[in-house]
């Protein structure tokens, strides 16, 4: 019983000798060890494999000095950089206020949470269907705006309007899901903080900047890490709404990367381009959790 | 006594395993682009005419099909037994050696398709897939349309076609007219139906070489027919932000004058009650020759496939069989040349005076206007990079810029083939 918190070192020497106990652990993680083998290491030393792999059977790192120098993929790359600066944090702000006003006592709201997270549940291929036509330089949207007197937009078809278009149509997606991790997060708050607060004389705002916001931590962590990824991973609204255009300013890396690796066939630039995307991404969310670390003397 | 038992209970074992054998059923995996509803019924026929051989249909989306084969037969899976086989990728295909040689019924194929289709087929001097369905382009005219605007019908006969300056004067009266929309493609921004835009105009097909792998797109010609097919959508004569897959609907629903289409959508448009349609051949330009694209889908068999003997049988059946073929087709035009008979007169008679000039029409572009796609193992690459910079031209590039950075990633893409 002196075995309490021993850590995998001590399993792994108890399994080395041989010991029961050791094996009993083996065979409790084995088909987790045999999961991640199969699809996550295979999988990765594969791509790494496949990265340095030449179109002529040579091995090198010539894949990735193509891409770097690649218009294509630097745009991608500049493409995706910008849609994550702003599709993120507006996310995460309109799931926050969302949360916050559907946390407070709204009739039916039971009615507002289902229809904001109804999006989700409808896939994104037909979301994205259905977006199309709403986007459509003759469609409703042009006829909205016409009779209101304002003038008819290209949506879809503009250079200068269409990552907006897709930010706005995966937003309509997303917000209602990241909302409802951010509500169970303010239903942990303790209401007495919030009575101490107020015997203490914080307006709303003061409550919510030094209460909400600081015990919202660990889910806001969360949501900030989990929506960068989803939003860098995203494909289905671009291929149907855009397939990347027009002149390439949709041209998410999700989208380039299977352009590369299933049309134009090229199995070692989009192994090499993989790679870079998940550089990208660690790097960005080791960003993120440093800054949501808490500050010294704060929980 | 007990010998002769033996031999009698062994005998009967014998019997009984190779009934066994020959009743044992088996399943191919059959997958072609979805809504060809022929080829379910096709399915349907070969089964109840095999019934050792069971075919699961996998119907996928079109923009799928070339990444569904590329991952399945990139990893050998043997499940993957039929596929269809988009006529300019033959050639990719056999680079990858994903295909399996059908060289040994070249001259059955070239008795049912003729010379033409056989020759898509082959590369290297073997053929590689038996083409199932040919396509060509028909010009749609909505009649009252036209009539509105004072405009005469087009000539049925393909030696007074239209030229496309004649035809976007026409269609410019029938929007000033009312119409919402003067002309509409089908399948707009794609490279098969902008092709004899080029060649039409002595641009050529974009690439050339003995490898067609060396990009022409930057030439004065091209720059020339691609602003003209930007002007159409600058001018407001065609619809922006239109996907192929609704474009039909415009003539259908009676907005658009002229429509450029595939000859399947005459069943379409005769179910359109409220519109009365006529048919001519499609456009020219003028000092150039008519062109029409050509070719459709193929059939071809993974080498991977562990039952290629009953593969072959279901190929044969889809396309060299005129029965099969005929079923197979369903609204689409076979390849078959017995098939295709029965095809054009069917529906040359559908429609009455609307589709009489059906069959004349068909037969003529098949045997002197169409032109194939480029046959060459950088052809995906390339039409992934045209289609994409057509619809950029349609959405307002500049055509010269939009056609530099083609050629620019053209080049990019084909030198990373080996």
């Amino acid at each position: 019983m002196t075995k309490g918190r021993r850590g995998l070192g001590g399993f792994l020497a108890d399994f080395l000798r041989g010991s029961r106990e050791g094996w009993a652990a083996f065979l409790f993680l084995a088909p987790a060890i045999a999961m991640v083998l199969v699809l996550r290491i295979l999988p990765s030393t594969q791509a790494i494999i496949d990265s340095v792999r030449l179109p002529n059977g040579s091995l090198g790192l010539g894949n990735f000095t193509f891409l770097l120098g690649d218009p294509g993929f630097q745009n991608s790359l500049k493409v995706t950089l910008l849609f994550a600066l702003i599709v993120n944090p507006l996310q995460i702000a309109l799931a926050l206020a969302l949360a916050v006003l559907l946390n407070d006592r709204v009739p039916a709201i039971g009615l507002w949470r289902t229809i904001l997270l109804l999006p989700v549940a409808i896939p994104q291929s037909i979301s994205a269907v259905i977006w199309s036509v709403i986007f459509r330089p003759d469609g409703p949207l042009n006829a909205v705006l016409g009779a209101l007197g304002l003038p008819e937009q290209r949506f879809l078809t503009s250079v200068d309007q269409a990552l907006f278009c897709i930010i706005v149509m995966v937003s309509w997606i997303g917000v209602g899901y990241w909302m409802t991790f951010l509500i169970a997060g303010l239903k942990d708050i303790p209401a007495s903080l919030y009575e101490a607060a107020t015997i203490d004389g914080a307006s709303a705002w003061q409550q919510f900047r030094h209460v909400t916001l600081p015990q919202l931590r660990r889910p806001l962590t969360f949501v900030l890490v989990a929506d960068t990824v989803a939003n860098f991973l995203i494909f289905a609204p671009v291929q149907i709404l855009t397939s990347g255009g027009p002149e390439g300013s949709t041209d998410l890396i999700m989208n380039n990367l299977y352009t590369r690796a299933f049309i134009t066939n090229d199995a070692g630039g989009a192994a090499a381009q993989t790679l870079i995307l998940v550089a990208v991404v660690v790097t960005i969310v080791s960003v993120q959790f440093r800054l949501m670390l808490p500050k010294e003397g704060q929980a | 006594m007990r010998k002769s038992s033996f031999v009698l209970a062994a005998a009967a074992l014998a019997a009984s395993s190779l009934m066994g054998a020959r009743a044992e059923e088996v399943t191919l995996q059959f997958l072609f682009p979805s809504g060809n509803n022929g080829l379910e019924a096709a399915v349907a026929e070969f089964q109840k005419r095999n019934p050792d051989i069971k075919i699961q249909y996998q119907p996928i989306p079109f923009a799928q099909m070339n990444s569904q084969v590329l991952s399945r037969l990139g990893t050998q899976d043997s499940s993957l037994d039929i596929y269809g086989v988009d006529a300019p990728r033959v050639a990719a295909l056999v680079q990858r050696k994903f295909l399996t040689d059908f060289s040994s019924l070249k001259s059955e194929a070239l008795a049912a398709f003729g010379q033409k289709p056989v020759e898509t087929a082959t590369i290297a001097g073997k053929m590689w897939a038996l083409p199932m369905w040919n396509s060509t382009q028909l010009l749609y005219y909505n009649k009252d349309l036209l009539k509105a605007a004072s405009v005469p019908e087009p000539s049925a006969d393909p030696t007074k076609r239209l030229t496309w300056d004649e035809l976007l004067d026409e269609a410019a009266k029938a929007k000033a007219a009312g119409a919402k929309w003067g002309f509409a493609y089908d399948q707009v921004d794609r490279y098969y139906q902008l092709q004899p835009l080029f060649e039409s105009n002595g641009a050529g097909p974009g690439l050339s070489g003995p490898d067609m792998l060396t990009p022409t797109v930057g030439s004065a010609k091209w720059i020339e027919t691609a602003a003209w097919y930007g002007k159409l959508f600058a001018d407001g004569l065609s619809p922006r932000g239109v996907e192929p897959a609704q474009s039909p609907q415009l003539f259908a629903s009676g907005q658009a004058a002229f429509f450029y289409g595939v000859p399947a959508h005459t069943t379409t448009f005769l179910k359109a009650t409220e519109l009365k349609f006529g048919l001519a051949p499609v456009p020219y330009f003028e000092g150039g020759k008519p062109v029409t694209p050509t070719d459709s889908w193929m059939i071809g068999i993974s080498p991977y496939s562990k039952h290629a003997e009953q593969a072959l049988k279901f190929v044969r059946f889809i396309t060299l069989d005129p029965e099969g073929s005929a079923i197979a087709a369903g609204a689409q035009m076979p390849a078959n040349k017995v098939s295709f008979q029965q095809y054009a007169q069917r529906n040359t008679e559908v429609g009455g005076a609307a589709t009489a000039p059906f069959a004349s029409i068909l037969s003529y572009e098949l045997a002197n206007t169409a032109v194939s796609r480029p046959h060459s193992v950088g052809y995906v690459a390339f039409e992934e990079i045209m289609n994409k910079t057509f619809s950029d031209i349609r959405n307002g590039a500049d055509a010269a810029a939009g056609l530099a950075k083609a050629d620019q990633a053209l080049k990019a893409a084909f030198a990373r083939l080996q």
